[in-house]
């Protein structure tokens, strides 16, 4: 079984549009959108919001501490002691920002008053399983709008993911991989056997790609390179497959900036199955090739 | 004054905004870079006469000669960071957020906080006039709101701040929208910029931050992007079209200011509109 993550570092790289692409060749696959706070794949892959089939499951992250006014004598020790910019004053009783509470509970350790902090069971997202029209299984979630917890919401895409692959009998679980190095990042590439990077040929992009090939390598999983709008900066090109070649780093293919790939987007589609002669979907058809051939499935 | 420029989706053209209103405000301004897994503002700005410090956090370290074993530490570490083997503790750092709860609850007396690095604040002048700070995560790290309230502690009240924000509807914008004056959300009129702008906005509601929204790549697509403002009560505030030039000399490290006057013009009237509160006046 292979479980490929496509990461960038940079946002708009091309991450989703290579991951469609990618979804789109492959046969018998799980596809995983593990960008939890801009899940867009679905749109790619053409989902059915409505099919019957479809579930929903509520995903609860780290406990949230909430603070009762009637018990509270609004003593301050709570505020002192959270590190969050949690808690503040607000009608002469201290309250719990919910989006800033990290849960780490230390608030009800320094309250005198035994009744007055609890930590309650909070829903910080949705997960779910849809179907789409490409007969495709897609696993995504969605973060509530400025919640903590996104790590261990990706970690729950991907393990859904497992699960689907367990009882289908499935070898191939493509993920579409969050932006940054944090704590979304690493947590969408514990459990993965290869990485891609989708690399944009521009300073910005050479410089996220420099990061994100550091943590990578911190977990030991080997990976490939893809060059996204190779065309707009031809020194950054030759600059990257260099580094790649000097490395030893797969480069896949060289993806050209072409606006094919925005009108298969307005179409909601994955730009190889809008117009497979379109130079950008020549060169995924390409790497994909290339993919199977480094990875020998 | 703070002026944050987010975005929702990654790659929308947060940096270019941002790099070029610091250009703009010169002396009068401060940008700051707090998208801290990626900061590229430095790449747009060149900074000069750079002095850099190291951010820690505050992590405990256990005197075993104090330690009874009574286990209270463990219990309240509802991150799983700390196992009491016996013999001696088992501290994973990585999942320590520094919460202080094992030093407080140990009755003993024998936790204390030491700092331990995990990225680096750099603040330096830049080739354009303003002052420039950053904050950079080190690879593997993790706490990323926590860097970006240290970062935002190094804001200089006498100057316009710009803030360079970070991408996605999560912990990290909202670390950012704390205590700003003016949100500008850069999204392109694409399905994704469309989905993720909706995201955005929510947050800025939420955060009670006035806002405005530049339209990059405005040729690129067709979607209802004034359309979603309108729901939020947020103005489409300057339109950007797509242009080949913009694009290859940007990828070279150009500043957008540099590469179009026209634009630089559009974007001054803009930010002295947005400094004077007097945005409805370019409606």
């Amino acid at each position: 079984m292979n479980e490929i993550v496509i990461l960038s570092g940079k946002g708009g790289a091309g991450k989703t549009t290579v991951t469609a692409a990618l979804c789109a060749l492959a046969e018998n696959l799980v596809a995983a959108d593990c960008d939890v706070e801009a899940a867009n794949l679905k749109f790619l892959l053409n989902y059915l919001p409505e099919d019957p089939e479809n579930k929903v499951e509520e995903f609860y992250g780290m406990k949230r501490a909430v603070i009762d006014p009637e018990e509270c004598t609004n003593c301050g020790k709570c505020e002192e002691i959270c590190r969050f910019h949690a808690i503040e004053e607000i009608d002469f009783s201290r309250k719990v920002i919910t989006s800033s509470c990290e849960g780490c509970a230390a608030c009800t350790i320094v309250c005198p008053e035994p009744e007055a902090i609890k930590m309650v069971k909070h829903q910080a997202g949705e997960i779910y399983h849809s179907k789409t029209k490409l007969n495709i299984s897609l696993v995504h979630a969605s973060l509530g709008i400025g919640e903590e917890n996104s790590g261990l919401l990706v970690a729950e895409v991907r393990k859904r993911s497992g699960e689907l692959v367990k009882n289908q009998e499935i070898d191939l679980v493509l993920v579409d991989g969050p932006p940054g190095t944090g704590c979304p990042a690493a947590s969408s590439l514990t459990g993965a056997n290869f990485v891609i990077l989708v690399v944009e040929a521009s300073v910005s992009g050479m410089a996220d790609f420099h990061r994100i090939a550091e943590l990578i390598d911190g977990f030991k999983i080997p990976k490939a390179v893809i060059i996204n709008r190779y065309d707009i900066n031809d020194e950054a090109t030759e600059t990257i497959r260099k580094y790649c070649e000097e490395n030893d780093i797969p480069l896949l293919g060289k993806v050209p900036h072409d606006i094919t790939c925005q009108k298969a987007l307005a179409d909601e589609l994955p730009v190889v199955l809008y117009d497979k002669e379109a130079p950008a979907s020549i060169a995924l058809i390409e790497s994909w090739k290339n993919l199977r051939e480094t990875l020998s499935f | 004054m703070i002026i944050a420029i987010v975005s929702g989706k990654g790659g929308t053209g947060k940096t270019a905004i941002a790099t070029s209103l610091a250009a703009i405000l010169g002396e009068r301004g401060q940008l700051m870079d707090c998208d801290v897994e990626n900061p590229n503002s430095y790449l747009y700005i060149k900074p000069k006469n750079v002095k850099e410090e190291r951010a820690t956090i505050e992590v405990p370290e256990i005197d075993l000669e104090k330690c009874t074993h009574c286990g209270k530490c463990v219990e309240a570490c509802q991150y799983g960071a700390l196992a009491d083997i016996g013999a001696e503790f088992l501290f994973f750092d990585k999942l320590c957020h520094s919460c202080a709860a094992c030093w407080t609850v140990c009755p003993e007396d024998a936790i204390t906080p030491v700092g331990r690095e995990y990225g680096t604040i750099t603040m330096s002048e830049s080739a354009y006039g303003a002052d420039f700070v950053q904050g950079k995560l080190d690879v593997s790290e993790v706490l990323t709101p926590t860097l970006i309230y240290q970062v935002k502690e190094k804001t200089d009240k006498n100057k316009i701040t710009i803030i360079d924000g970070p991408p996605g509807a999560g912990c990290p914008l909202y670390a950012v929208l704390e205590d700003v004056d003016f949100t500008i959300l850069v999204t392109e009129p694409t399905a994704f910029g469309y989905h993720d702008l909706e995201r955005a906005l929510e947050l800025v509601k939420k955060a009670e931050v006035d806002a405005g929204i530049i339209i990059n790549r405005s040729t690129v697509g067709n979607a209802p992007i004034k359309e979603l403002g309108a729901k939020f009560n947020v103005p489409v505030i300057l339109e950007i079209p797509y242009d080949d030039e913009i694009a290859k000399n940007y990828s070279r490290g150009a500043m957008l200011v540099s590469i179009k006057s026209e634009l630089k013009e559009e974007l001054s009237i803009m930010l002295e509109h947005i400094i004077d509160n007097t945005l409805e006046e370019i409606q």
